[in-house]
């Protein structure tokens, strides 16, 4: 067996392998056939083949438009209500009582002003009698 | 034959409407390049046959992967290289026990598109000692003559790394030799 020269002698670069006879010519063409078609081709075929079917339009389909305005409203009128019942209940449960506020006041008033005067319980009962 | 201009089949390999005849441009260009390739690895040529074939098929379920970061003929051959591993492995996945360590180059002998001398022989059957990545390195260089920085881009690896990884396989072929001489 003859000493194989792995660096310098192109005669041993010689590969040892064959392949048949127009194996190479005819390699694209079988390759090719296990190629799927283009989407483009693919989507002509399909539209030559196969019927297009219309949807089929029902009453319900015709008035769903209308349903769903209807709905909306009253989604937005019902939310302006509960809106204008919060507000209300709001309003009443932080309201001032000033009826409360004004008799305390008052009762001050008069009790500053009897003082001022140096009127005492006698003067107010004959005024309230009008005995005075 | 003259073959259309890599850059010219990659554009119209991106287009749908002329995808399938520049692929076909591009398996023509290609064959035989990568045949070599995958031949020298896994030696039958009924196996290369199929390992081309699904090469081939590879590519064109990635052909929106590719973007042109690489070259087209390093894309090309990266996958065939990855292919040719893949099968190398499902192989020695259904070796047997009684299998001989030279494996497939054992079946060379018989093998009517094996056209080596005694000397081919050998150097087939040392050169399955080797591991799968130097194995490539030196078909790579010593068969096809590949220039190491095409190399490098192909298996991703430093020019320093294949140097050294082919130096050794060289030494442990002529090691092969001088034991079995």
């Amino acid at each position: 067996m003859k000493q194989i020269d792995l660096t310098n002698n192109p005669k041993s670069k010689k590969s040892p392998f064959k392949v048949p006879e127009d194996y190479f010519e005819n390699f694209a063409t079988q390759m090719m056939t296990q190629i799927p078609e283009t989407i483009s081709v693919e989507k002509t075929n399909m539209a030559k083949n196969v019927e297009v079917l219309e949807p089929t339009i029902t009453i319900f389909t015709r008035i769903k438009p209308y349903i769903y305005l209807a709905a909306t409203i009253c989604g937005l009128a019902f939310g302006v209500k509960v809106y204008q019942i919060q507000k209300q209940y709001y309003a009443e449960k932080h309201q001032t009582p000033v009826a409360t506020v004004n008799e305390a006041q008052a009762a001050q008033f008069v009790d500053d002003a009897c003082d001022f005067m140096m009127i005492d319980d006698h003067d107010v009962y004959s005024c309230a009698t009008n005995t005075f | 034959m003259s073959y259309l201009d890599d850059s010219l089949i990659t554009r119209q390999l991106h287009d749908p409407a002329t995808r399938r005849r520049a692929f076909e441009e591009l398996v023509k260009k290609y064959t035989a390049q990568l045949y070599w390739q995958i031949r020298h690895m896994v030696l039958s040529h009924d196996d290369t046959n199929d390992v081309l074939q699904n090469t081939f098929i590879k590519v064109w379920t990635n052909l929106d992967n590719f973007r042109g970061d690489s070259k087209l003929a390093t894309w090309l051959y990266r996958i065939a290289v990855n292919e040719s591993l893949t099968f190398i492995q499902k192989r020695k996945d259904t070796l047997t026990i009684d299998d001989t360590e030279a494996g497939p180059a054992a079946e060379l002998e018989s093998d009517p598109y094996f056209d080596g001398d005694e000397t081919d022989l050998q150097l087939q059957k040392a050169l399955q000692t080797l591991p799968e990545k130097q194995r490539i390195v030196f078909n790579m260089k010593y068969f096809q003559e590949m220039k190491y920085e095409d190399m490098s881009e192909i298996l991703k690896t430093s020019v320093g790394s294949l140097k050294a990884s082919y130096h050794f396989a060289v030494e442990k072929i002529e090691n092969y030799f001088n034991a079995n001489d």
